[in-house]
């Protein structure tokens, strides 16, 4: 019974819709919307497409600055090697001390001897 | 009505076997028909841990990891002939392989055997893809990739690197190849922490397109490496370098098979020098012998001769069964045991000699006297205490399994000559250790080579360890090291100790055994002792095997312990008057 008096109210609402727009109308609108969505999928796979060649290419330079970094890291403990030192030391003019002298520390440095 | 019921069981039986082939699609063979599909559009790639880094006491790299290159070749995309690549690449390859040895029989052979390598290589049947070299430099890959020969190409590649070349070698072990191609360390701290270093492979499973490139929405599935754990050692690269330097000079000067030196810390137990020459260079370990890569330190045993007296007598006295100053009422001549005649080094008695001067004198006749005193039941125990009967533990792969003979199979002769030590084997590592606990007031500390392993942010410190503690008193410890300082002072290497210091050793001339018997012209020459005596910074051992300028202790190893000795006390800031 309930049901009986709702539906004319929903015939009259939709048929108000209806009639302020043509079918035609709704035809333009669903091609317009379908175009829309064709052209964004078109940009987005084009997008993707070049991405995935980006992606590559970050790699390729993580890949270079990893190499790069273990070279730099190899040299720096090659310049820093004992022998390496000692070889720049002796370019250098320096000398390996070869006696040891022991300022006594119950002396005072500015003591006269005379 | 019976052709209806035939058609429906046909329809059945076949329903029923589609369904049964989906049941085993779908259920029984799916993980296989799925790892099927993946592999067709997942690229695998393993991405290789990289090997942790062992450093030196002062943070400083001493093993580390270089960027280096396998170049490979697909032999179907080779469009030269396997002869043209192979003279092209022939040239450099040996250049990269030159620059990397020193030894002149690899020079003359290299070129050959590179051609040879890439021959076969190249000209090699049913294979698709072969290896050319391994771990070629970033300069060798960049001529090779300008020669653009079409189906070479090159895969990354970590290379073990040693800055300091062949410093601490014998420590620090080799990295090598497992059965399956897997780097692995041999020997020393790379074979001993193996576990640590190596670290865990990661893996990337991402899907690709038709040119294999990776897909932005696909999936991906990364396992990232877990890199191996760095360590760092209680070596410390001023006093190793010193060492290497000073015995290097040593083992020529005395014209020695071989030497070998540690440098501990007694109160600890840390090593901070190990070296032993000849040695080899990790870099090219594939030049050299098996028997090379062994560090005599702590793989070869030896009888350690009169240093070993300083043993026998802190037991003697921590038992009271003698003093410094107790008279040897047994020394005026050889002494007969057993059949055997003992007799001292030079052949020169002293009646009635002290202990004191029995060390000074290093009397063997001295020594018997003691042992007599001792007795085999506490000689015995002590060898045992000082940790003479087992392996140290030290965190090398190396160490020898010593052990000592049942108490029940030694005779008078064998407790008088191994308390002058000869007849008794024992590694320069267990002796150090022995004579750090005279140093140290009386406890056996554990040798340690690796203070610290890093993993990340994370750090586990290794802390020192003393074995047992109060081994011997305090008051032996230091009625001996007094002892010590006098055979230092007024023994037969007196003339080397430097001017003002105080120094407590001992020298050691053992005889070789050769099938049964001691050969009178080989000897190990050695000299072990601590400075400064009131505040021990090091425990030095030095070691000669064979010396032919002089067989003697005092002459080879105690003038080298003393010039090492200088160097020390000028870095530990060690003044004379200590």
């Amino acid at each position: 019974m309930r049901n009986l008096i709702m539906q004319p109210a929903r015939q009259q609402y939709s048929s108000a819709i209806l009639g302020r727009f043509s079918a035609r109308h709704i035809f333009f609108f669903l091609a317009a919307i379908i175009g829309f969505l064709l052209i964004l999928q078109i940009i987005l796979s084009n997008i993707l497409a070049t991405s995935g060649e980006n992606l590559a290419k970050i790699d390729s330079l993580i890949n270079q600055t990893k190499q790069e970094n273990s070279k730099l890291k190899a040299e720096i403990a090659q310049e820093g090697s004992l022998s390496n030192v000692e070889t720049k030391a002796k370019e250098l003019g320096m000398i390996e001390a070869s006696k040891f002298v022991y300022i006594d520390r119950t002396v005072p440095v500015a003591q006269n001897l005379r | 009505m019976f052709r209806y019921r035939i058609t429906a069981v046909i329809f059945g039986f076949a329903i029923s076997a589609i369904l049964l082939r989906l049941l085993y699609w779908q259920v029984l063979a799916s993980d296989n028909l799925v790892r099927r599909g993946e592999k067709q559009y997942f690229l695998k790639l393993e991405v290789p841990a990289s090997r942790g880094e062992i450093r030196t006491s002062d943070n400083y790299p001493i093993v580390t990891n270089k960027q280096a290159y396998l170049v490979y070749a697909r032999l179907p995309d080779l469009e030269k002939s396997p002869k043209e690549i192979r003279d092209l690449l022939t040239p450099i390859l040996t250049d990269d392989y030159l620059s990397k040895t020193a030894s002149e029989s690899a020079r003359l052979s290299g070129f050959e055997e590179i051609e040879n390598r890439l021959d076969e290589a190249l000209n090699a049947q049913n294979l698709i893809w072969v290896a050319l070299a391994h771990k070629v430099s970033s300069e060798t890959k960049e001529k090779i990739e300008g020669l653009n020969i079409k189906g070479i190409g090159f895969e990354n590649e970590k290379e073990r690197y040693y800055p300091e070349a062949s410093m601490a070698a014998h420590v620090l072990g080799i990295v090598g190849s497992n059965d399956t191609g897997d780097p692995t360390g041999y020997f020393g701290i790379e074979g001993y922490y193996d576990n640590q270093l190596k670290g865990r492979p990661g893996s990337i499973d991402q899907e690709r397109d038709a040119q294999s490139r990776p897909i932005l929405t696909g999936l991906y599935r990364p396992v990232d490496p877990k890199d191996g754990r760095n360590l760092t050692l209680t070596i410390n690269r001023t006093i190793q370098y010193i060492v290497e330097k000073k015995l290097a000079q040593a083992v020529e000067k005395y014209q020695a098979k071989s030497g070998s030196v540690i440098v501990m810390d007694p109160k600890t137990g840390a090593v901070l020098s190990m070296a032993s020459f000849p040695n080899y260079n990790p870099q090219n370990w594939q030049e050299y012998s098996e028997d090379s890569f062994k560090n005599p330190v702590v793989a070869d045993t030896y009888e350690p001769g009169s240093t070993f007296k300083v043993i026998s007598m802190s037991a003697a006295i921590n038992e009271k069964e003698v003093k410094p100053s107790t008279k040897c009422d047994i020394c005026a001549g050889p002494i007969e045991i057993g059949g055997f005649s003992i007799r001292t080094w030079n052949n020169k008695y002293y009646p009635q000699t002290t202990m004191t001067e029995t060390l000074q004198h290093s009397d063997n006749t001295g020594m018997v006297f003691v042992s007599k005193k001792l007795g085999l039941n506490k000689f015995y125990k002590y060898i045992k205490d000082f940790g003479l009967d087992s392996p140290t533990g030290v965190d090398l792969q190396d160490e020898a399994q010593t052990s000592l003979r049942p108490k029940n199979d030694w005779k008078e002769i064998d407790l008088a000559t191994a308390s002058f030590g000869q007849g008794i084997a024992i590694t320069g590592i267990q002796m150090v250790r022995a004579v750090s606990v005279i140093a140290n007031g009386g406890n056996l500390v554990k040798p340690q080579i690796v203070s610290k392993i890093s993993d990340g942010d994370k750090t586990i410190r290794i802390e020192p360890e003393i074995e047992k503690k109060n081994l011997i008193s305090k008051e032996t410890a230091e009625i001996v090291t007094e002892m010590m300082v006098n055979a230092v002072e007024n023994g037969e290497a007196k003339y080397f100790l430097p001017k003002g210091f105080k120094v407590a050793g001992k020298t050691g001339t053992a005889q070789i055994p050769i099938d049964g018997h001691y050969d009178p012209n080989k000897t190990i020459a050695s000299f072990v002792g601590f400075a400064p005596v009131d505040d021990p910074k090091f425990v030095m051992l030095v070691r000669f095997t064979e010396p032919t300028t002089s067989q003697f202790g005092s002459e080879t190893a105690a003038p080298t312990f003393f010039d090492i000795a200088r160097d020390l006390f000028a870095y530990f800031g060690v003044y004379p008057g200590r």
